[in-house]
């Protein structure tokens, strides 16, 4: 599904990583671990076109990819540890921008459940900035439901979440590896999740 | 042609054939330099209308000229550091604007000193005046956001994007002063006009052009290598070129 | 519908939204023009043949400079929150969402000073003819202010107090646009044609149009990083 051969990345003068090469197949999840500092966001952002490589190429379905290439866009969810939660917008007009965005209107019924099921039900009208970190969390992780994009790349999604909702997160994984999608992300928890591939970056943090 | 830029983006090969480069330039501007400056100020006759005082052109067209040229250097530079991701063309980019400030500030300067005898005054609103220092403006802007974006990268890309931007406002201010100078009824003098100038004028005149020319890719150069230096001061050639000294 | 218009017509939903609850942020700037073109009166006298001439010049360097104070704002917070990402990621073509965005801002902050002339005329004595023209140009000029300035915004993105650099990098790229604005005005009132100025206006806001998008997606993609 995704190819990255001979990626190579630096920050102020130091190389991250040097001819990363890894393939992501179509139902896999795929964990990058490594200590803070090693690349881990910087990766994922690369991945998702938003951070420009200094080398080596990233092709999906076997085409190589630019910045902004919209089919690339289309097939791709990404969550930062920004999540783009506008505070000054209520639960329901965050989600519903941000699924007009990706081209589409969220479909009532997977909103109410998966709203239910992070106990998000009684905040749907309550401002964005009123919410605390985890519940803001849970708002643009509400995206995994309304989407149908087929990678998914999550920068720290279990950060924040409470016991309840990391095993919602973690069953929606399953979920979506199951229909044949893909998921790549990071995550200090020490998961004890069956089938799932792990990368693991450089001691690169640690070296000055 | 193209294999040439390709080389260009490796720090090490712009840091050799740079080094081949300046002393040429270095000795290009000091001959054309000795040869400006004693033709335009002991050979060439005195004006018969402004005396010595013309003298100042040998200073003051080649700073205009370069002034110009070197933000259409940047430009150039801009285009290959955004579309072929050539790392040198950002060094030049980087090193060209403060030279190029200067230029602009040395053609204002002179333009106004020559101005006092001349027009009586050292500013008039005149249309190439203004054009020079909205220039100057602009050139400004690119060296403040260049220096205020904190990563080196994202700093070099946003100021070849102004730089571009800037490149296409140029001739649409130049248009518009032009414009607004007439509006305005010009009340300034014709400077006398360039096709009457006496070769023995003209001559020194293009040679101080051209020194400043190659004075300019001199001091690019020496400016670009020791950044590239500074750089790739990790880099393994840089170990070897520091413990061979 | 297609998905485009769904996209861009959320996003202007969104931002006229997020505008509507922060009312003071966009008074702000409206605020601030009508404060600095009552500074003018009581800084050069408020003889009224004065006050009609500079009235014209004063009210467009009033408008560019309030226009340049909302602009801090216009992708910063976005950055800030990580909606500019998403934006980035959208599977839309970039500058079309970019100009939705110049639009909708200009909605809220160019458009209210072109609405605001007749008052600007009243308080400096313009003779009709004048603010008439003045309202035009203002009308033609603004939009074409908003989308280079939008330049200087996405440029400046990440950066903590962008205000003062904004205005340093775009306020030589405002020229023509002053120019030809305040020109106008100085042409209609001496009985001359004004075709041609306003020809100049319009092809200098197509220029921005199909240019500053462009730009503004390349500055914020690189500001991104």
């Amino acid at each position: 599904m995704l190819t990255v051969t001979g990626l190579c990345t630096e920050r102020d003068e130091r190389a991250l990583f040097e001819n990363l090469s890894f393939t992501v197949n179509k139902g896999q999840l795929l964990q990058i671990t490594g200590p803070n500092g090693a690349g881990k966001t910087t990766l994922l952002r690369t991945l998702a076109t938003l951070y420009q490589p200094e080398a080596g190429q990233i092709s999906f379905e076997g085409r190589s990819i630019n910045a902004g290439d919209p089919n690339y866009c289309q097939s791709l969810l990404y969550i930062g540890h920004q999540a783009g939660i506008k505070a000054g917008l209520t639960v329901k007009e965050n989600i519903t921008w941000l699924c007009a965005l990706q081209g589409g209107v969220p479909a009532a019924a997977p909103l109410r459940e998966g709203l239910r099921a992070l106990g998000l039900q009684d905040m749907q009208h309550s401002l964005a900035g009123s919410l605390s970190a985890g519940q803001k969390r849970k708002v643009a992780l509400t995206r995994l439901l309304l989407t149908r994009a087929s990678l998914w790349i999550l920068d720290e999604p279990f950060t924040a979440l409470d016991k309840a909702s990391c095993d919602w997160l973690t069953q929606c994984l399953y979920q979506h590896s199951g229909a044949g999608g893909a998921v790549i992300f990071t995550s200090h928890q020490a998961l004890t999740l069956e089938g799932i591939t792990t990368l693991s970056l450089g001691e690169g943090g640690h070296d000055e | 042609m193209w294999t040439f830029f390709y080389k260009m983006s490796s720090g090490r090969s712009f840091y050799q054939l740079s080094g081949r480069f300046i002393p040429f330039f270095a000795l290009a501007s000091m001959l054309l330099f000795a040869y400006g400056l004693v033709g335009g100020l002991w050979l060439a006759p005195p004006d018969f209308q402004q005396g010595d005082a013309f003298r100042i052109i040998y200073i003051h067209v080649p700073s205009a000229f370069l002034s110009l040229m070197i933000f259409s250097v940047m430009t150039f530079c801009a285009v290959l550091s955004l579309v072929w991701r050539i790392k040198m063309a950002d060094l030049i980019l980087q090193v060209s604007c403060p030279l190029g400030a200067w230029f602009t500030a040395l053609a204002l300067a002179t333009g106004s000193i020559w101005g006092k005898p001349m027009w009586g005054t050292y500013w008039v609103w005149d249309a190439r005046l203004t054009s020079e220092l909205i220039l100057l403006f602009i050139y400004f802007g690119v060296i403040v956001l260049s220096h205020t974006i904190p990563e080196e990268r994202t700093a070099a890309k946003a100021s070849a994007i102004l730089t571009l931007v800037g490149f296409v406002d140029i001739p649409i201010i130049h248009f518009s002063v032009n414009w607004w100078n007439t509006l305005h009824q010009g009340d300034t003098l014709k400077i006398f006009s360039k096709s009457t100038i006496a070769p023995s004028m003209l001559h020194p005149l293009l040679a101080m052009i051209g020194a400043f020319a190659f004075f300019y890719g001199w001091m690019c150069l020496s400016r670009a290598r020791s950044l590239c230096l500074l750089k790739d001061k990790r880099a393994r050639w840089v170990e070897e070129l520091v413990k061979s000294w | 519908m297609s998905r485009f218009t769904l996209a861009a017509g959320a996003l202007c939903q969104r931002e006229l939204l997020l505008l509507w609850r922060h009312k003071t942020n966009v008074l702000q700037p409206l605020i601030f023009y009508l404060i600095v073109m009552t500074l003018f009166p009581l800084a050069l006298g408020h003889s009224a043949k004065l006050l009609a001439r500079i009235a014209p010049g004063v009210a467009w360097v009033a408008a560019l400079l309030s226009m340049l104070l909302s602009l801090e704002n216009l992708f910063a917070k976005d950055h800030q929150d990580g909606s500019l990402e998403i934006l980035l990621l959208s599977p839309q073509p970039l500058p079309a969402l970019v100009l939705v965005k110049i639009f909708t801002h200009w909605l809220v902050t160019g458009l209210p000073i072109v609405l605001l002339t007749p008052l600007m005329a009243l308080l400096m004595g313009m003779p009709d003819v004048s603010w008439h023209y003045l309202m035009l140009g203002l009308l033609l000029g603004t939009p074409s202010l908003s989308l280079v300035g939008a330049i200087g915004s996405a440029l400046t993105v990440g950066l903590s107090s962008s205000g003062v650099l904004i205005a340093l990098l775009m306020l030589p790229l405002y020229i023509p646009v002053l120019i030809f604005g305040s020109g106008l005005v100085v042409t209609a009132a001496a009985g001359l044609p004004v075709a041609g100025i306003l020809a100049i206006l319009g092809a200098l806001l197509c220029l921005c149009i199909a240019l500053a998008p462009l730009a503004c997606g390349f500055a914020l993609r690189v500001a991104c990083q």
